[in-house]
């Protein structure tokens, strides 16, 4: 048993102030939010802000229909991605494991290519955008390829925790591959399960790149392309502040949101996550220890 | 042919596995393999009106790549040398946290300090990049207000492109790092306490415990991850290197990475027979990093190995 002496707790303050520099950005999120526009623009951003407000949050359920939009888009997006690509890939995974399934090697060798050599981002926009035609469409945001890495994940996971035994019993009692599949194994390879849809759900709800290239449509605009969008437009503002006429000037100031208010309309996006964190990182810890050691 | 009639026959026999891998394997030919066929636009003079059906030019895009020679150097350095930066430091940042985690006796606090660490790798960039730049800004920025205060000059961070490795750095760590821990840990956790004991009963201490027994069993894993981590070496995360500098065109000089660059082009719609050129050569040197760290893998610890 190790003594508790005094490097025992200098390191226990070591880690406490990273762990704590690991959450001050958020901190701060949150403190600016609460923070009054005023107090910001004397003193600039702070965590002691001289007055705090809730009117940044008054303004935010006053933006009001886009929000709503984008976050229902949002939540749809995750929901509908992650339930897909879990089904597709769990499949996927499952039939890689059969190790009496002989055409398993060839699915092997067609998804160790994908991960070998891909198009590039051009080719996957030109494609998209000329070929499928799923510029403006929901499907662009929730249909993706297979990810090598997941599936690897489930199928590891599968041949590691339900036996030949167990799939070859179900098999003599009668049960097709479906049932075996979905009453057998899925129960047995819940903690796979949710350690990657935790990891492909945040996946989805951070994406941003794919609705900044394919969505121009205001009611198909997730959360993170209408965060993208407020921020340039604060931007333009900055760079035009001079060439502006003043009625102009106020017009656009006018239709952005103040700087506790982006905060504001930020951490309302953050917020599931930060919610549903603490419930799913019991998981996936497994899912990053299976994930790299077995490559 | 006996071999080959039995793999149908096989095949048939278990078609319900076929149909259920057949979604899969829908969306790996329409999101993977037929984007593949697009690197053929590196060889095609491209207008939009044909599209796929431009006509060849040979080797003109990468004579162009070639020529504007400044840009592509440029960014196949702060590619690569991100990359190698954030590696090494990332791997050294991820160990050590891992180790000092590993030796604190308040489990509990330990626990609830890693959940901390690594809440920062579920945060966007987006979200990241509003944070920078309140740290950043020139005006009421957090970090100019503490340089004012001591009697220094604001800094304007956006306009000031040597000041962004050491940015990047940092923002990539503060994300990375407590995420990258947990797999080092996990080793930690397994190592037999028999170990330990018997170096103590020899007289090691503390010190020499952590360099013969900890350091030893942390280094094969940490070999293995940096040797596939190397097939990535010509990508970079867009929303380190797009969001978080708010693609400022005056820090081109150190942060534009490849991938920011063909996201540039995309949205801007120049210039796709150079760009082409770029992700197939982009596409290429990783593809060519991935068979060469596959082959080390194989050779030292044939288990981690992807094929």
């Amino acid at each position: 048993m190790r003594k508790t002496g005094i490097g025992q707790w200098l390191l226990t303050i070591l880690m406490g102030a990273i762990a704590l520099f690991c959450l001050l950005p958020m901190i701060l999120i949150v403190v600016v939010s609460f923070s009054s526009e005023e107090s910001i623009i004397k003193n600039g951003y702070s965590f002691f802000p001289s007055a705090w407000s809730l009117d940044a949050w008054k303004y935010v359920l006053g933006y009001g229909k886009q929000m709503v939009v984008s976050y229902g888009v949002t939540i749809f997006v995750t929901v509908a991605g992650t339930l897909l690509d879990l089904t597709v890939e769990g499949m996927f995974a499952y039939t890689l494991s059969r190790s009496t399934f002989r055409m398993r090697r060839v699915f092997s060798t067609l998804i160790l290519i994908t991960m070998l050599f891909s198009g590039g981002q051009l080719a996957s926009y030109m494609v998209n955008t000329t070929i499928y035609h799923l510029k403006d469409t929901y499907w662009i945001l929730i249909l993706n390829g297979v990810s090598a890495m997941h599936v690897i994940i489930m199928r590891t996971y599968i041949q590691g925790t339900v036996s030949e035994a167990l799939i070859e019993s179900a098999k003599m009692d009668g049960a097709s591959e479906f049932r075996t599949l979905f009453q057998v194994v899925v129960p047995c390879m819940t903690p796979a399960l949710a350690s990657v849809g935790f990891m492909k759900a945040i996946g989805y709800w951070n994406s941003w790149q794919k609705a900044y290239l394919y969505i121009d449509d205001p009611n198909k605009t997730p959360l993170s392309l209408l965060l993208m969008r407020v921020e340039k437009n604060i931007q333009f503002l900055l760079e035009n502040e001079d060439v502006m006429s003043a009625e102009m000037y106020a017009a656009v100031a006018g239709s952005i949101p103040g700087e506790s208010a982006r905060m504001a309309i930020l951490l309302a996006a953050l917020g599931p996550i930060l919610i549903a964190y603490p419930f799913f990182q019991k998981y996936f810890v497994k899912g990053i220890t299976i994930g790299s050691v077995k490559g | 042919m006996k071999n080959f009639v039995g793999f149908w026959k096989n095949t048939w026999k278990n078609r319900s596995l076929m149909v259920m891998a057949l979604p899969a394997l829908i969306l790996m030919i329409m999101f993977s393999y037929v984007p593949m066929y697009g690197v053929v636009l590196a060889f095609k003079k491209f207008n939009y009106m044909q599209g796929f059906n431009s006509p060849w030019c040979g080797l003109d895009n990468f004579k162009f790549m070639f020529l504007v020679g400044d840009t592509f150097w440029q960014m196949t350095r702060n590619t690569v040398g991100y990359f190698l930066l954030f590696t090494i430091v990332g791997t050294v940042g991820k160990v050590m946290l891992a180790i000092a985690l590993n030796e604190m006796v308040f489990k509990r606090a330990a626990k609830f300090f890693q959940s901390c660490m690594v809440l920062p790798h579920f945060i966007s960039y987006i979200a990241i990049s509003f944070v920078v730049y309140a740290l950043l800004k020139t005006n009421g920025g957090l970090v100019n207000q503490w340089i004012m205060a001591l009697g220094g000059e604001g800094i304007n961070f956006y306009a000031e492109a040597e000041r962004w490795p050491l940015i990047l750095l940092i923002v990539n760590t503060w994300k990375n790092i407590g995420y990258g821990s947990v797999l080092y840990l996990s080793v930690l956790v397994g190592i037999d306490p028999g170990l330990y004991e018997a170096a103590e009963l020899d007289g090691a201490n503390a010190w020499q415990r952590m360099i013969h027994i900890t350091i030893p069993m942390l280094v094969p894993m940490i070999v293995i991850t940096t040797l596939l981590g190397l097939g990535s070496i010509m990508q970079s995360d867009t929303g380190l290197f797009y969001q978080v500098t708010k693609n400022s065109g005056a820090l081109y000089s150190t942060t534009q990475v490849l991938d920011s660059y063909v996201l540039n082009a995309i949205t801007s719609g120049s210039n796709f027979g150079t760009t082409a050129a770029v992700t197939f050569y982009q596409s290429i040197v990783g593809t060519f990093m991935i068979v060469m760290t596959n082959l080390f893998v194989r050779k030292i610890s044939p288990d981690n190995a992807i094929f």
